[in-house]
């Protein structure tokens, strides 16, 4: 999972119709000029893409760069891959 | 494009509050995007990257190009710069503006009543009305078949265009503009039930009505509208007269077409409502309160000073000063974001439940 960086970036290029390379950590929703029902589509691509819920991160509408976005999601990715490993374990 | 009086760059610059590149004597006839241009006095305005290439190829010697845009070096003969290129288009299209075709003097086919006043200077078109009393202020343009009811007082630099409505005893400012075939000074849409109406039940009640609108009775408008200086009505917009009193907009307010307004509104100044807004009756409107397009706003609500109302909002409760508010029914901005994403995720919760019930089952069969 190390290129969630990439996907996620891939993604808010995507919905905003402009180039990835145009996206750092950095960049914030008002230098992409991300609006609210922008911000919408991103988070719910986001958590199709990754398979979580990014409110359990307490990410809202009130982020202020992408780096923020990042690293919610790799901190949730985290914790999904071990409780599904501990799943596993119990289940077997 | 049809050439208008010709005008010179430099001068174009001034009221730009801006500077020529280049040759500031070129004389300009026209007001282009580069993709019309046709002509070598055609003055093109580039607010977009893309459109640059049209000038390299056309005709055009001169344009107004907004600042972060890069031109070909060679391209122009004379250009001006400018920030901000929604202000320097409104400029620009008064410089270029095309008057309505409007003669001082009375059209000999139009009606007005010997007892109405004109002010100097003011048109009357083909097929005008202007009824008993009315009075019309100086240099006001009444376009071909508008009607001006008995007693409505208009001010001073109004344009009525064709087929606009003022009604009886109705009021306007100064400088108002009524596009075709608005309509202010209709009666209010307004009636009353033997008993408590079913659409005032309705707004407690959870079941059923108790609808006894058994006969709905007429509640005549006696009252009427008065518009603020400045006021612009947009095509086929409706602006309802009060059953007493006036249902009133402040001055600067700008309505878009189709809108329609109740009885007994009270609409403060500097407004902005696009195509559709509804706005039912008796509801008290602050002041610079934008209403974007179809937002429905409910009977006796208050919406306070500088509050955004979002596209296809249903307002049925008062909203605050400087409040952003969307959705059906309009919520807090964050919270109807939070909602639209809620009902976007719930195809996946659905998913994830099943899942964990199936995971819960299986458990549970284990124990």
């Amino acid at each position: 999972m190390a290129d969630a960086e990439g996907r996620i970036k891939e993604i808010i290029a995507k919905e905003l119709s402009i180039e990835p390379a145009e996206i750092t950590r950095e960049s914030t929703m008002e230098d992409l000029k991300v609006e609210s029902i922008d911000l919408v589509q991103i988070m719910f691509a986001i958590e199709e893409e990754f398979d979580i819920y990014l409110a359990d991160e307490e990410v809202g509408f009130d982020i202020e760069n992408v780096g923020q976005v990042i690293d919610a999601v790799n901190k949730l990715i985290a914790s999904k891959t071990s409780s599904d490993a501990a799943t596993s374990t119990a289940d077997s | 494009m049809s050439a208008s009086a010709a005008h010179i760059l430099g001068e174009i610059a001034e009221a730009l509050g801006a500077e020529v590149s280049g040759d500031g004597t070129i004389t300009v006839d026209a007001l282009v995007y580069p993709t019309m241009a046709t002509s070598a006095t055609d003055l093109a305005i580039i607010m977009d990257q893309g459109l640059v290439e049209a000038v390299a190829n056309g005709p055009i010697r001169a344009a107004v190009v907004t600042r972060n845009i890069a031109l070909p070096a060679g391209a122009l003969d004379g250009h001006v710069r400018v920030d901000d290129p929604r202000n320097a288009l409104a400029i620009l299209l008064d410089i270029f503006d095309k008057p309505v075709h409007a003669p001082p003097g009375i059209h000999p086919s139009a009606v007005v009543d010997a007892s109405a006043e004109l002010g100097d200077a003011v048109s009357i078109g083909a097929l005008a009305y202007v009824g008993p009393g009315a009075v019309i202020g100086r240099n006001t343009i009444v376009m071909p078949q508008v009607t001006v009811g008995a007693g409505a007082r208009i001010g001073s630099d109004c344009l009525l265009h064709p087929g606009a409505r003022v009604g009886e005893r109705v009021i306007l400012g100064d400088q108002v503009i009524l596009q075709m075939n608005a309509c202010i000074g209709a009666d209010g849409f307004s009636y009353t039930t033997p008993g408590v109406p079913s659409f005032e039940s309705a707004k407690w009640r959870l079941e059923e009505t108790d609808a006894r609108n058994l006969e709905i009775r007429r509640i005549n408008s006696i009252g009427t509208v008065i518009l603020g200086d400045d006021v612009e009505v947009g095509a086929g917009a409706s602006i309802d007269r009060a059953n007493i009193g006036a249902t009133t907009i402040g001055d600067g307010t700008k309505i878009d077409d189709l809108v329609m307004i109740g009885h007994n509104n009270r609409i403060g100044g500097n407004c902005l409502m696009s195509g559709q807004v509804g706005i039912s009756g008796s509801c008290v409107i602050g002041d610079r309160v934008v209403l974007a397009g179809g937002a429905g706003i409910a009977d006796h609500v208050k919406i306070g000073d500088d509050a955004v109302v979002g596209a296809k909002s249903g307002v049925w409760r008062d909203v605050g000063d400087k409040a952003l508010v969307a959705g059906y029914p309009a919520l807090p901005k964050k919270q109807a974001i939070a909602r639209e994403l809620n009902i976007g995720r719930l195809d996946r919760l659905f998913r994830d439940l099943a899942k964990m019930k199936r995971r819960l089952a299986a458990l549970e069969e284990k124990r």
